[in-house]
C-alpha cells in the first residue's frame, strides 16, 4: 500500500539521480586540458622570478584567451590556504606569464589553475619554488651619512645614564654599609628630624 | 653639622601627621580603593574580550591605527614629568618651598610611568609578543628608542624617589616601630638601610642625591623628547615638524605642574596638611602653571602660523578639521578651556585663590588630554591617498580601559602614599624649618611665614578670599 505523495518524492528522487548523473557525465565528456608550469627553480628573496603556465588541449593545441591564476600554500594564524598572488591570460601560445617576487625565505610551492570553462574542464599544476636568503629587503646604507651617528653613539648614551644609576647604587650600598658598620648614633644631626614626644616639643 | 635639641611645635605636628595614615587606615579609604578596584575589574573584563576577539573591538582600523590608548600614554607620560623633572628643577635652584610638595609630586611619577606603560600594553594587538620588541626590535625605530628612554626614565625615578626618602624611612622605622605589625616594620627597617644618620652617611646621601638631580633632568627631557619623536618622525604631514620635541616638554611640564596641584590639594585635605602645604605654594605652582600656558600658547602660535602661512594640500586639511571641522570642538576646548582659562584665572587677582589655581589645573590637564587626543587622531586623519577621510570614536572597551587605566593610575598613587611618608621630612627640617642663612640658603628667614598659611598679603591678595 502506498502513502498520498509518495510517488511525487520517489519522482523527485529519480530526477534529481539523474540530473547528477547527467551533469556528472557532462563534465566527464569535457576534454581535460593540461597547465605546464615552469619557473626557474631558485630564487634569492626580494628578487624576481617569471612564473610561466602553457594551457594545452589534450592534443598538445594551445587554449588561447583563458584566464590563469597563480597562487602559493599560505599559512597564518594556523589557518592554511591558498593566497593568490596574480593572475594572466594565455596567449596565441597558450602561455600566461606572471612576474612574481618572493619576499619570503624556504621552499614556496606555486600553483597555476585554469577553472574551466564550456569546452574544457578545469586543470591545475604545482611547483615547488626554493627561495633563498640573501638580497636584503631594506635599504642597508642610509643616503644621509652622519659620522658617528650608528647604534654606538645611542648606546653610550644609554651607558653614560645607567652608569650613573649604578652609581647611586654603590652610594646607597655604602649608606647601608656605614649604618652597619659605623655603629648608630654618631649624633642626631640636622638630617632626621629628631623623635619626639609631646613633652619635648616647644612652641613655636 | 649642627645639633638637633628639639623640634619646634609645628614640626612635631608635621610629624604627627605624616605618621597618621601609616599607622591607621580609615573607612574613607576603604570605600575608596574599593571604588577603584570596580573600575579596574571593569576594565580587566573589558580587555578580556579585547584580547580574546582582538583590536577590532576597538574603534581604530587600518587607516586610524591609534587612538584613545596613545593619547593616554602620551599624556601620563606628560604626567611623570611633574615629580622628577620639577622637583629636580626646584632642587637644583634650591627653592625651599618645594619640600612639603616634592615627595607627593615624586610618588606621582612613578604611578603615572607605570600606567602610560599599561596603555602601550592595551594598544598591543597580540600583548602575548610583547617581548618582540626586544628580540626583534630594530635600534633605528623611534618606537624601540622609546622603550628604552621609558625603561631608563622609570629605573631613574624610582632610585631618585627612594633615595630621598632614605632619612625618613629610617625615621618611621624608629619612630613607629612598635606600632607595626612584624611584616610592616621588617619592610621599614629593610628599606631604611641601616640609617643611623651619621655624618658619613650624610655627606654620601647628599652626594648621590646631587649626582641624582642633575643625571634626571637631561633624562626627563629625552624621555620626553623621544614620545614626540615616534609622531615626529613618522611620515605624517601633521607631525612634521622639529618643533615637537620641546613642545612635548614644555607640555608634559605644564600637565605635570597642574597634576602637582591636584594631588596637593588632595593631600593637604587628606592628611590635614594645611599649616605646612600653604596657599603661597600653590600660588607658586599656579605661577610656573601660568608661565607655561604662555608658553605653548607661544609654541602654538608659531606652529599653526609657519604652517598655515605655506599652506600645504595636508596643512590645508588639518587645519580646518582643527578649526573648524570634526576636531573643533576638541581644538576650541583645549585652546580656551586648557591654555586661555588657566592664564586668566593666574592673572586675576580675585581668581588668584587655591580654588581658582585647582579649576586652572583641571582645566589644564582636561586641554592637555584634549591636545595630545587631536594630535593623534587628527594627525592620522588626513589621508594619504585621495580618498575621503576616515572617521574614529572610541568603542566602549577603549573607554572602559581608559577608565581601569586611570583607576590604577589613582590606585597606585594611594597605595604608596598610604605606605611611604607622604612629605619629605629630613628636607622639611632641613631648609624649610630652620632658620638662619647658614642651613637654609635663600629660604625661609621666618618659619612662621612659611608655615602659618600667611602669604605675602600683595602677591596673594585673593589667596584667602
Amino acid at each position: 500500500m502506498t502513502r498520498p505523495g509518495s510517488g511525487f518524492l520517489i519522482g523527485m528522487v529519480v530526477a534529481s539521480g539523474l540530473l547528477w548523473s547527467g551533469l556528472m557525465t557532462a563534465a566527464a565528456d569535457q576534454p581535460e586540458p593540461q597547465v605546464v608550469l615552469g619557473f626557474q627553480p631558485e630564487v634569492e628573496a626580494g628578487g624576481t622570478i617569471a612564473i610561466s603556465a602553457y594551457l594545452v588541449d589534450p592534443a598538445g593545441n594551445p587554449v588561447v584567451g583563458e584566464e590563469i591564476a597563480f597562487a602559493i600554500a599560505s599559512s597564518f594564524l594556523n589557518v592554511d590556504g591558498q593566497m593568490e598572488i596574480g593572475s594572466a591570460t594565455t596567449d596565441l601560445d597558450g602561455l600566461a606569464l606572471l612576474p612574481y617576487a618572493p619576499r619570503i625565505e624556504g621552499d614556496r610551492v606555486i600553483r597555476a589553475q585554469f577553472t574551466g570553462n564550456d569546452v574544457f574542464a578545469s586543470a591545475e599544476a604545482s611547483e615547488t619554488l626554493l627561495v633563498t636568503p640573501g638580497l636584503r629587503l631594506h635599504e642597508e646604507f642610509s643616503p644621509l651619512r652622519t659620522p658617528g651617528a650608528n647604534i654606538w653613539m645611542a648606546a653610550g648614551v644609554l651607558i653614560v645614564v645607567w652608569g650613573v644609576f649604578l652609581f647611586i647604587c654603590a652610594l646607597i650600598w655604602r649608606i647601608a654599609f656605614l649604618g652597619v658598620n659605623g655603629g648608630v648614633g654618631e649624633g642626631v644631626s640636622s638630617g632626621t628630624p629628631h623623635v619626639v614626644t609631646g613633652a619635648e616639643a616647644s612652641d613655636d | 653639622m649642627e645639633a638637633l635639641g628639639h623640634v619646634s611645635a609645628s614640626e612635631a605636628r608635621l610629624q604627627e601627621r605624616v605618621e597618621a595614615p601609616l599607622l591607621g587606615t580609615s573607612r574613607a579609604f576603604w570605600i575608596w580603593v574599593a571604588v577603584l578596584l570596580v573600575a579596574i575589574a571593569w576594565g580587566g573584563v573589558a580587555y578580556f574580550l579585547q584580547a580574546r576577539d582582538g583590536l577590532y573591538v576597538t574603534g581604530m582600523r587600518d587607516r586610524i591605527m591609534w587612538g584613545l590608548y596613545i593619547a593616554l600614554f602620551v599624556f601620563f607620560i606628560g604626567a611623570s614629568m611633574a615629580g622628577t623633572f620639577v622637583s629636580a628643577l626646584l632642587r637644583l635652584t634650591r627653592a625651599t618651598w618645594r619640600a612639603p610638595i616634592i615627595r607627593g609630586a615624586e610618588i606621582m611619577t612613578v604611578a603615572a610611568l607605570i600606567t602610560a606603560s599599561l596603555f602601550v600594553l592595551f594598544d598591543i594587538g597580540r600583548p602575548d609578543r610583547l617581548h618582540h620588541f626586544l628580540l626583534y626590535g630594530r635600534w633605528e625605530s623611534p618606537l624601540i628608542w622609546d622603550v628604552y628612554g621609558l625603561a631608563t626614565y622609570m629605573a631613574g625615578s624610582m632610585l631618585y624617589l627612594y633615595l630621598a626618602m632614605i632619612p625618613d624611612l629610617a625615621f618611621v622605622s624608629d619612630r613607629l616601630g612598635d606600632g607595626f605589625g612584624t611584616i610592616k616594620r621588617g619592610y621599614y627597617r629593610l628599606l631604611s638601610i641601616a640609617w643611623a644618620d651619621s655624618d658619613e652617611q650624610r655627606a654620601t646621601l647628599h652626594r648621590a642625591i646631587v649626582v641624582m638631580t642633575i643625571a634626571m633632568v637631561p633624562v626627563a627631557v629625552m624621555m620626553h623628547t623621544v614620545t614626540s619623536w615616534i609622531f615626529g618622525m613618522t611620515l605624517r604631514e601633521p607631525w612634521n615638524s622639529a618643533m615637537f620635541g620641546i613642545f612635548f616638554v614644555a607640555g608634559a611640564i605644564y600637565s605635570g605642574i597642574g597634576l602637582i596641584v591636584i594631588l596637593m590639594a588632595v593631600m593637604r585635605r587628606a592628611y590635614r596638611l594645611e599649616e605646612f602645604i600653604t596657599d603661597r605654594h600653590f600660588l607658586y605652582l599656579g605661577y610656573m602653571l601660568a608661565a607655561f600656558a604662555v608658553i605653548m600658547v607661544f609654541f602654538n602660535v608659531s606652529e599653526f602660523v609657519t604652517l598655515g602661512y605655506k599652506l600645504s594640500a595636508d596643512a590645508t586639511f588639518n587645519l580646518n578639521q582643527m578649526v573648524s571641522g570634526d576636531l573643533a570642538p576638541v581644538f576650541w576646548t583645549y585652546v580656551w578651556a586648557g591654555l586661555a582659562l588657566p592664564i586668566l584665572v593666574i592673572l586675576i587677582p580675585y581668581t588668584r585663590n587655591l580654588k581658582g589655581i585647582l579649576v586652572a589645573a583641571i582645566a589644564a590637564n582636561v586641554g592637555m588630554f584634549l591636545e595630545r587626543y587631536f594630535i593623534v587622531v587628527g594627525g592620522l586623519r588626513v589621508p594619504l591617498n585621495p580618498y575621503e577621510p576616515a572617521t574614529y570614536t572610541p568603542s566602549w572597551v577603549e573607554w572602559s580601559l581608559m577608565a581601569g587605566g586611570v583607576a590604577i593610575f589613582l590606585l597606585l598613587v594611594t597605595v604608596l602614599l598610604k605606605l611611604l611618608p607622604v612629605v619629605a621630612l629630613w628636607e622639611m627640617h632641613e631648609e624649610a624649618f630652620a632658620s638662619g642663612p647658614a642651613t637654609s640658603p635663600g629660604g625661609y628667614a621666618d618659619p612662621s611665614e612659611t608655615f602659618a598659611g600667611v602669604a605675602d598679603p600683595g602677591i596673594v591678595a585673593g589667596a584667602r578670599s
